[in-house]
């Protein structure tokens, strides 16, 4: 009866059985389109490759960043938690694989799933703090990211403290080990290919708008029965999970991990790539990262730190584009159309 | 099927009310009375919104004081705020999708991989809010962005939203709160199609055409008291409504 009742009274039952069906192409049409994201990164991963062996060197450590900015890009930009700290669960994940592939000769693939079940578990833990809201989620996230470090530096039996692990393996798969550039790079970009076609299944679904609608408005959500804190821990957990795989294989294709290669900057570095490139796209916020990475080569004289262009980069964006270079290009190509429209009429 | 009983809410020094008890059944009950007589704090207090200091509450038998707004929901106790606060960034269509939200099974996981699951999900919440929005007269306006909406398509699609939810008990703050009088009228019959469906609703309303038109029972509050609890009938002749709406001589 609900079925019934569902169907348009104007749409005549004939239509539906014509030989082409709008309705059905249209849904296949968007049905596809959830692939594109993914498909855009495999294809830009493909051309880095087939440059060389020097460009995939250039774009290995954005790859593998990348991974991370696709979780935050879930976590802020979707749901509108804000975290400060994510680069402590990057260095959960390197830490994971430095101590068990370092220290007890494991595989580096025993080396990841110790970085991800140690990383879901502390955030698993903390992500009582996901219930915050604001400016306390902000501060918490942030506090949280600098005690992971603090306690890293302050293990040095297990972590080696400020010295950091050296000799961390290049990472392998049953024997095969991944030593090149190009390999490394493509190793990461199809990580970050399944992590954004991961997130576009979750935001073309019906839970994607339950996580925009939480971030619009977090009591109206409640109210209209959306499991608003089940939701924002798991993408909590999701998020992290992304980071953890992110520092793992930045440990592995560095070969050496210390505390100060995670600080509050690359927290910074990784929610500023999701702020500027635009909230709810990741594939621009990975492009972001990838300029913000070579912004100190290229500002080294006008900044004394590259952190220093990354806050002024953060302030302009936040107070006069808030949706980021994603906005921009829209509204851009909005007016074209506008204009264009004119132009016809 | 919603009864309360010795109610008690004070915000600081300030006592709202302190002891209000009143029953509620199927069809449609209102609640009136003058501004500030606490009517959306009586409100706030059943759905969950905030937890009063003193009394008990029961829906369908169970008690409910203490549960949170989402609890409430899930329990089948939607209700509308006295704003519309439907999400900006997403359409009419997508807002009440949310409003649907309880009747999808599949989660997370089959979201992130895509799952058939998913898809079906998806599908069965959109055709409810295409259901819901028809429900209010609002089909045309499935994918106009929330932000752009006037007023009045703005609070019939959050009424949209509640009824998408399915709720056994939906209730209303100010629904008809800037609503032309063609948006009242449909609207009004909406509800009572609802009411007739076997959904109890409650109301609060200063249109008093609309109240009058629309309500079986009417629960009528005013300095923290019921003054008046009746047919639409009863309470219009009595003389402490009168009174309290439009004051004594001495008042």
């Amino acid at each position: 009866m609900t079925k019934e009742m569902a169907i348009p009274v104007r749409v005549a039952p004939e239509k539906t059985s014509a030989p082409f069906d709008v309705h059905r192409s249209w849904r296949h049409l968007s049905d596809l389109r959830r692939h594109v994201p993914a498909g855009a990164v495999v294809l830009a991963a493909l051309v880095v490759t087939a440059l060389g062996e020097q460009v995939a060197a250039r774009f290995a450590v954005t790859a593998i960043l990348g991974i991370a900015v696709v979780g935050l890009s879930i976590l802020v930009g979707y749901a509108g938690q804000i975290s400060l700290g994510q680069a402590g669960m990057v260095a959960l994940g390197a830490y994971g694989s430095g101590v068990a592939t370092v220290s007890h000769g494991w595989s580096p693939l025993a080396g990841v799933a110790v970085g991800m079940a140690l990383t879901l578990t502390v955030a698993a833990v903390t992500s009582l703090l996901i219930r915050l809201r604001g400016l306390y989620l902000a501060l918490a996230t942030l506090a949280l990211g600098m005690l992971i470090q603090i306690v890293i530096e302050n293990l040095p039996d297990l972590t080696g403290g400020v010295n950091g692990l050296i000799g961390v393996p290049y990472f392998s798969i049953g024997g095969a080990e991944v030593t090149s550039q190009r390999a490394m790079f493509l190793l990461a970009a199809a990580a970050v290919a399944v992590a954004v076609w991961i997130n576009s299944g979750i935001t073309t679904s019906h839970i994607g708008t339950s996580l925009r609608a939480i971030h619009d408005d977090q009591d109206a959500a409640l109210a209209a029965a959306v499991p608003v804190v089940r939701y924002k821990v798991l993408i909590w957990l999701l998020a992290a999970l992304y980071a953890s795989l992110s520092g793992s294989l930045y440990a592995h294709y560095i070969g050496f991990v210390s505390p100060a290669q995670f600080g509050v900057d690359l927290s910074i570095l990784l929610v500023t790539a999701v702020v500027v490139g635009g909230m709810t796209n990741p594939l621009l916020g990975l492009v972001t990262l990838g300029v913000l990475r070579a912004l100190p080569d290229l500002l080294a004289d006008v900044f004394v730190t590259p952190a220093m262009a990354m806050g002024l980069l953060l302030i302009v964006f936040m107070a006069l584009a808030p949706d980021g270079l994603d906005g921009l290009l829209r509204s851009l190509l909005g007016r074209l159309g506008r204009r264009s429209a004119r132009v016809e009429g | 099927m919603l009864k309360v009983e010795g109610l008690g809410v004070a915000f600081g020094a300030h006592t709202v009310f302190d002891d209000l008890s009143f029953e509620i059944g199927s069809g449609v009950t209102a609640l009136i009375g003058p501004n500030g007589a606490g009517k959306s704090t009586v409100v706030n207090a059943v759905t969950g919104l905030l937890v009063p200091q003193r009394g008990s509450a029961w829906w369908q038998g169970r008690p409910i004081l203490g549960r949170g707004i989402d609890e409430m929901a899930r329990m089948g106790v939607v209700r509308t705020f006295q704003a519309a606060r439907l999400f900006p960034s997403l359409t009419a269509a997508e807002n009440v999708m949310v409003g649907a939200h309880r009747h999808g099974r599949a989660g997370l996981l089959a979201a992130a991989l895509s799952l058939p699951a998913s898809r079906r999900t998806s599908a069965l919440l959109r055709e409810r809010s295409r259901e819901a929005l028809g429900a209010v007269g609002c089909e045309g306006l499935a994918d106009v962005p929330a932000a752009v909406l006037t007023a009045g398509q703005q609070r019939l699609v959050s009424v949209a939203r509640a009824i998408a939810g399915g709720p056994e008990l939906l209730v209303l703050d100010e629904p008809a709160a800037g609503l032309n009088d063609d948006e009242t009228a449909t609207l009004a019959t909406d509800l009572r199609q609802l009411a007739a469906g076997g959904v109890a609703i409650l109301v609060i309303e200063h249109h008093m055409e609309f109240v009058m038109s629309l309500a079986s029972h009417v629960v009528v509050l005013a300095d923290g008291q019921i003054i008046a609890d009746g047919t639409p009938e009863d309470v219009q002749t009595d003389d402490a409504v009168i009174r309290a709406y439009l004051g004594t001589a001495d008042a």
